[in-house]
């Protein structure tokens, strides 16, 4: 991936956008709430809301134990969609 | 809405309500401060005690577990951008008050020259004193930029959930 960054103030890095099935993971998980969930991995469920709505983008921390506490690896919860287009903004939704 | 953010509404209200008429009275009545001061910070109290009862009684995660939910990485993400936003108002207030404190000086001080001056006689060292009245105004000015500053850090907290909220 080759990209130019010629603007003072453009971060390097790529722009990327991550989708997750955390509320599809949640129902074939035994119906799992999202207080329940947030319980396990130490969030609030408004957290909890904010990933699955895509309005926040978790950690690498937290992606890893949201992972763990479906007993799946990390990369079945989370899918990053890398934009060549160098992003202004750090790794947050919105 | 989480209990931090019900928690950061709480404290913004509670100094609205307790600094704004506070900061309307002593600024044009420097010297009604002391009994004011106390004042507002028995209403900021009240107000917070009061919502953190309500709070307790009303949030089922709290009665539940008997202990105020701690800060995700979410709310710490909120935090940490109110904190930046408050310390950048905090910074602006003081070098302001700083700037108009040196100019006022430097007027009181180039008056009492030229007094001086006009008069034909020593400038004595209480040329350049300020009255009470005036170091107070100051004071009040620079305790508002303090006030203001944590109504940033509020109101940043607030504007972080609500932005999460209606994205």
């Amino acid at each position: 991936m080759e990209a130019s960054y010629g603007a003072i103030g453009e971060s390097p890095v790529p722009k990327v956008q991550i989708s997750n099935r955390i509320r599809e993971l949640r129902f074939t998980a035994g119906e799992l709430t999202q207080q329940a969930l947030a319980d396990r991995v130490g969030i609030t469920r408004q957290t909890v809301i904010a990933l699955e709505q895509g309005k926040y983008y978790p950690s690498l921390e937290l992606a890893f134990v949201i992972a763990e506490a479906f007993g799946v690896g990390i990369e079945d919860v989370f899918q990053p969609q890398i934009n060549s287009r160098p992003s202004k903004r750090s790794g947050r939704a919105s | 809405m989480s209990f931090h953010e019900k928690s950061a509404w709480a404290c913004l209200v509670g100094i609205v309500v307790a600094y704004v008429p506070y900061f309307t009275v002593v600024l044009r009545f420097p010297m009604a401060a002391i009994g004011l001061f106390w004042l507002a910070a028995i209403v900021l109290s009240a107000v917070l005690v009061v919502f953190h009862i309500v709070n307790a009684i009303a949030t089922k995660s709290i009665r539940s577990r008997g202990e105020v939910p701690p800060l995700d990485e979410l709310d710490q993400s909120i935090e940490l951008k109110a904190s930046k936003w408050a310390g950048l108002v905090l910074s602006i207030a003081v070098v302001t008050w700083i700037l108009v404190a040196t100019y006022s000086a430097l007027l009181v001080g180039g008056s009492a020259l030229e007094q001086a001056k006009l008069a034909g006689s020593e400038v004595s060292t209480s040329a350049f004193s300020i009255s009470v009245f005036s170091a107070m105004v100051a004071i009040h000015w620079l305790f508002a930029g303090f006030v203001i500053a944590n109504v940033a850090y509020y109101g940043g907290i607030v504007w972080g959930y609500r932005r999460i909220a209606s994205a």
